[in-house]
C-alpha cells in the first residue's frame, strides 16, 4: 500500500448503477454518494464547505474530492484508511466506503465494506450494490466461484443482463481479467500489496 | 343435444391438449450420445458412501447449459427409481424403500442430460448404501454470514437427516442485537445443551436434566435450564468453548479474550486470534468453576477442551502467547490432556503432551474424541486455532491406541475443513469445508471403518442443492449431530435472556 491508485470510474459505473434506496443510510450519506457515484467532485467539496459533514463516511468523500481536485495531498486520503470500523456506521455508508476503498486501490477493504453492507439487510433483493461489488472484488482477488456464485445470484434476483454479460467471461475465463482495464489494475496493485493488517 | 354435443367436444379438445402437453413436456430421452465419463454433477455424489436413512440425494448437472437431466437409480435386485426434470428430485419414501431394499449394498446411478437440445448418456457411478445408518435423528448448526463484525440475521438449528425438515431452535431476531454461539449437546443427546449469547442480554444457557432449578423466589425454572451471567469477573471472561464430561455433571469450558484482525492481500481474509485463553471445569450442580493452574498458564494460551468418553482425561489445546500482530504467525497449539476425577472435581496433576507443536512445526485445534475411544480428530492449521479463515486447515486422525496421526485425506481438500464432531456410535463424522468456493462452509458427511479409513464425503442434501446451495449467503458453523429431535424452548431461552437476574457463578 505504498503507492495510490486513482482508478477510472469506469468500475463505479459499472457496479453501481444499481440502486441504492433500499440501504438504510442517513439523507446525508445518500446525497454524498449520489454525487460520488457521479463523480461530481467539484459539488462535494462545494455542499461539504455550505454545511458541515456529519457522517464519518461522507467525510472520507469529501477529503477524495479533494484529493481529486489537487487540494489534498496523498497524507490526506490516508487518513481515509483509518476509522475503518467506526466509518461503515450505516449500510449506505458502507457501499459509499466500498467506493472510496475501491477507487484507491484497496481491494480487500472495499471487499470487507461491502459485506458488511450486504450482511446487515436481511434481504437479498435489497443487496443487489455489495453483491456487484463483492463479485468484482472476488474477481481480482481470483476467487473465481465466489464470483460465480454472486453473480448467479444477481442473475436470478435482478434485472442486470448486461452487468452480468460483462462480468460472467471475467469468472469463467479468468484470463480475461488482464485485459480489462480496470481489473486489470486492481489485480496488479492486489499482487503488488504486501500482507498486513486492518481492523 | 346441442349443448351436449359442444360439451363432448370440450372433452375431446381438452384430451387432445392434455396430450399435447404431456408430449411436449416429457423430457424423452432421444438419441443420447454415450460418454465415457462420470457427469459432473452437483452434489458430487458419485461413489459417495450413504447411510440408509440418509434423505434422497437429489442433484442437478453442474453445468448451468444443461436443461434437463433423465435419471435411473437400480440396484442389483430389479428394483428402481426415476426422476426427471430440471434437476433429479427422487420421491422421499420411495427413496428410502429402495435404500433399505440396499443395507450393505450398491446402487447404480444412470445420468442422462440435455445440452442444447442434445441427450448425453454418461458413465453410471455407484452409491454405497452402508450398512450403518447414520444413529441420530439429525444434526444441529448455526447459521451465520461469514463475515467481519456485523452478522445481521443468524440462528441455531436442527434438520432431520431423512428429510429435508429444517426448524430454528433460536434466531437472534428473537432477541435483536444477541449473537448465537455453537449448541453444544452431551454427546449428541438434546436433553442436555449449553450456548452462549453475546450482547447486551448475554448470558450462558445451560440445560440439564440432571435437578430441578428453582429461582430465589421459589420458582421452578423451565426444567432444569438455567441462564448463567456471561462473564465471572474472577475468572476475566465469558465461557465461550464447551464439552460436556459424559457423566452430564460438568462442563469444560475455555475462557477467550478474542479478536481479529483482516488481512489487507494474499489468500486469507481474516486472522481471529485470542489475546489471552484459559480452560476450566464448570461444576452445573454447586454453579462452581473449577480452576486449576495446570490448565490455566500465565504465559500459555490454554483453549478447546475435550473430555474422553470415559471421562478420565480432559483433552486441551495449549501455545505460548504471542504478540499480536507480529508474530501472529508464531502461535501454535500442541494438544495435552490432565486426568480428571468426576468424583472429587479435581483435576490431576501432570500434563501430557499429545502431539507437540514445536515438534510439528504446526498447529492443532478442536480435538474431538471419537465416543468409542480410539480416536482424537482435530483439525490441523500452520498458525492460530480460529481454522475456518485458514485455507491450509485439515481434519487428522490420531488413533489412541497406537499414537499415531494422519491426515484423513480422503475428506481433505486445499480449502478449510474443520468443526468436526461424531455420531454417538462413532461411525459417521460430519465437518464443514469451503471447498465450494472458498468462503461459505457447508456440511460434508463421512463414515469411518474399522481401519480407520473414512469414505468420500457427500454434502448435506437439500431437495434442489443446487438452487438453495448457490442462492444461501450464510455459512453452516459448529454444527453436531442430535439423537432426537431437540425440545424448542426459544420462548423460554429469550424470557430468561432478556431478564435481568443471572444463575451467579463461583469460582473454586
Amino acid at each position: 500500500m505504498t503507492k495510490i491508485y486513482i482508478l477510472l470510474l469506469g468500475l463505479l459505473v459499472i457496479s453501481c448503477s444499481s440502486s441504492t434506496s433500499r440501504l438504510d443510510g442517513t439523507d446525508e450519506e445518500r446525497e454524498y454518494d449520489a454525487l460520488q457515484l457521479k463523480g461530481k467532485w467539484e459539488q462535494i467539496v462545494e455542499k461539504s464547505t455550505k454545511q458541515p459533514v456529519q457522517s464519518l463516511a461522507c467525510h472520507k468523500v469529501v477529503r477524495l474530492a479533494q484529493y481529486r481536485l489537487g487540494r489534498a495531498g496523498q497524507d490526506a486520503v490516508f487518513e481515509c484508511l483509518a476509522d475503518s470500523k467506526m466509518v461503515l456506521s450505516s449500510e449506505v455508508a458502507a457501499m459509499m466506503m466500498s467506493d472510496v476503498y475501491i477507487q484507491l486501490g484497496m481491494v480487500t477493504m472495499a471487499q470487507r465494506a461491502a459485506f458488511e453492507a450486504m450482511v446487515k439487510r436481511a434481504d437479498i433483493a435489497d443487496c443487489e450494490r455489495p453483491l456487484r461489488r463483492l463479485t468484482e472484488t472476488a474477481l481480482v482477488t481470483g476467487q473465481y466461484e465466489l464470483a460465480l456464485k454472486y453473480i448467479a445470484i444477481v442473475e436470478e434476483n435482478f434485472s442486470s443482463s448486461d452487468w452480468v454479460r460483462t462480468m460472467k467471461p471475467l469468472a469463467l475465463h479468468p484470463e480475461l481479467i488482464r485485459q480489462h482495464p480496470v481489473f486489470n489494475q486492481l489485480r496488479e496493485n492486489y499482487e503488488k500489496t504486501q500482507d498486513q493488517f486492518f481492523l | 343435444m346441442r349443448r351436449r354435443k359442444i360439451s363432448s367436444f370440450c372433452k375431446h379438445l381438452l384430451v387432445l391438449v392434455c396430450s399435447f402437453l404431456v408430449v411436449a413436456c416429457s423430457q424423452r430421452v432421444e438419441d443420447a450420445a454415450f460418454v465415457d465419463e462420470y457427469p459432473a454433477v452437483y452434489p458430487d455424489y458419485v461413489g459417495v458412501t450413504v447411510p440408509v436413512d440418509i434423505a434422497p440425494l437429489n442433484f442437478a448437472m453442474l453445468s448451468d447449459s444443461v436443461t434437463a437431466v433423465d435419471v435411473e437409480v437400480t440396484d442389483s435386485k430389479g428394483g428402481s427409481l426415476h426422476a426427471e426434470g430440471e434437476y433429479a428430485d427422487f420421491d422421499v419414501d420411495e427413496w428410502h424403500r429402495l435404500l433399505a431394499a440396499n443395507r450393505g449394498d450398491s446402487l447404480t446411478v444412470t445420468v442422462c442430460a440435455r445440452q442444447g437440445g442434445q441427450w448425453t448418456r454418461y458413465r453410471d457411478f455407484n452409491i454405497y448404501v452402508s450398512s450403518d445408518s447414520i444413529g441420530a435423528w439429525g444434526i444441529t448448526y448455526r447459521r451465520i454470514a461469514p463475515g467481519y463484525e456485523q452478522y445481521g440475521l443468524m440462528g441455531l438449528y436442527q434438520r432431520c437427516l431423512s428429510t429435508f425438515e429444517e426448524s430454528a431452535l433460536i434466531e437472534n431476531t428473537q432477541s435483536p442485537g444477541t449473537c448465537l454461539n455453537c449448541h453444544t449437546t452431551n454427546r449428541t443427546n438434546p436433553d442436555q445443551y449449553v450456548f452462549h449469547a453475546r450482547g447486551d442480554h448475554g448470558g450462558t444457557a445451560v440445560r440439564s436434566e440432571k435437578r430441578e432449578v428453582r429461582s430465589e423466589k421459589g420458582e421452578d425454572r423451565s426444567e432444569g435450564l438455567e441462564m448463567l451471567q456471561a462473564k465471572n469477573d474472577s475468572l476475566g471472561g465469558a465461557m465461550v468453548y464447551p464439552y460436556w464430561h459424559p457423566d452430564g455433571r460438568y462442563v469444560a469450558f475455555s475462557t477467550n479474550k478474542t479478536s481479529q484482525m483482516f488481512h489487507l492481500s494474499g489468500l486469507k481474509r481474516i486472522e481471529v486470534y485470542d489475546s489471552s485463553s484459559d480452560v476450566f471445569v464448570y461444576d452445573t450442580e454447586t454453579h462452581t468453576i473449577l480452576m486449576d493452574t495446570l490448565i490455566m498458564k500465565k504465559y500459555c494460551a490454554e483453549n478447546t477442551p475435550a473430555f474422553s468418553p470415559d471421562g478420565r482425561w480432559l483433552y486441551f489445546t495449549t501455545a505460548r502467547r504471542q504478540v499480536y500482530p507480529t508474530d501472529y504467525d508464531k502461535e501454535r497449539y500442541s494438544l495435552c490432556r490432565v486426568s480428571f476425577d468426576a468424583a472429587t472435581g479435581r483435576i490431576g496433576e501432570q500434563v501430557d503432551i499429545l502431539i507437540s507443536a514445536d515438534r510439528i512445526g504446526k498447529s492443532v485445534t478442536w480435538p474431538r474424541p471419537s465416543y468409542d475411544g480410539k480416536y482424537i480428530m482435530y483439525t490441523q492449521v500452520d498458525y492460530g486455532y480460529f481454522s475456518i479463515w485458514h485455507p491450509e486447515a485439515d481434519l487428522w486422525l490420531l488413533d489412541l491406541e497406537t499414537g499415531e496421526r494422519r491426515s484423513l485425506d480422503e475428506v481433505n481438500t486445499s480449502r478449510s475443513e474443520s468443526f468436526h464432531n461424531w455420531t454417538a456410535d462413532s461411525r459417521w463424522f460430519l465437518f464443514t469445508s469451503r471447498r465450494e468456493d472458498g468462503l461459505y462452509t457447508r456440511i460434508y458427511f463421512s463414515s469411518i471403518d474399522e481401519q480407520g479409513h473414512a469414505t468420500k464425503p457427500f454434502l448435506l442434501p437439500q431437495q434442489h442443492p443446487k438452487h438453495y446451495y448457490r442462492q444461501l449467503l450464510h455459512s453452516y458453523n459448529t454444527p453436531d449431530f442430535t439423537l432426537k429431535p431437540v425440545k424448542t424452548e426459544s420462548a423460554t431461552v429469550i424470557d430468561l435472556l432478556e431478564r435481568s437476574d443471572r444463575t451467579e457463578t463461583y469460582v473454586k
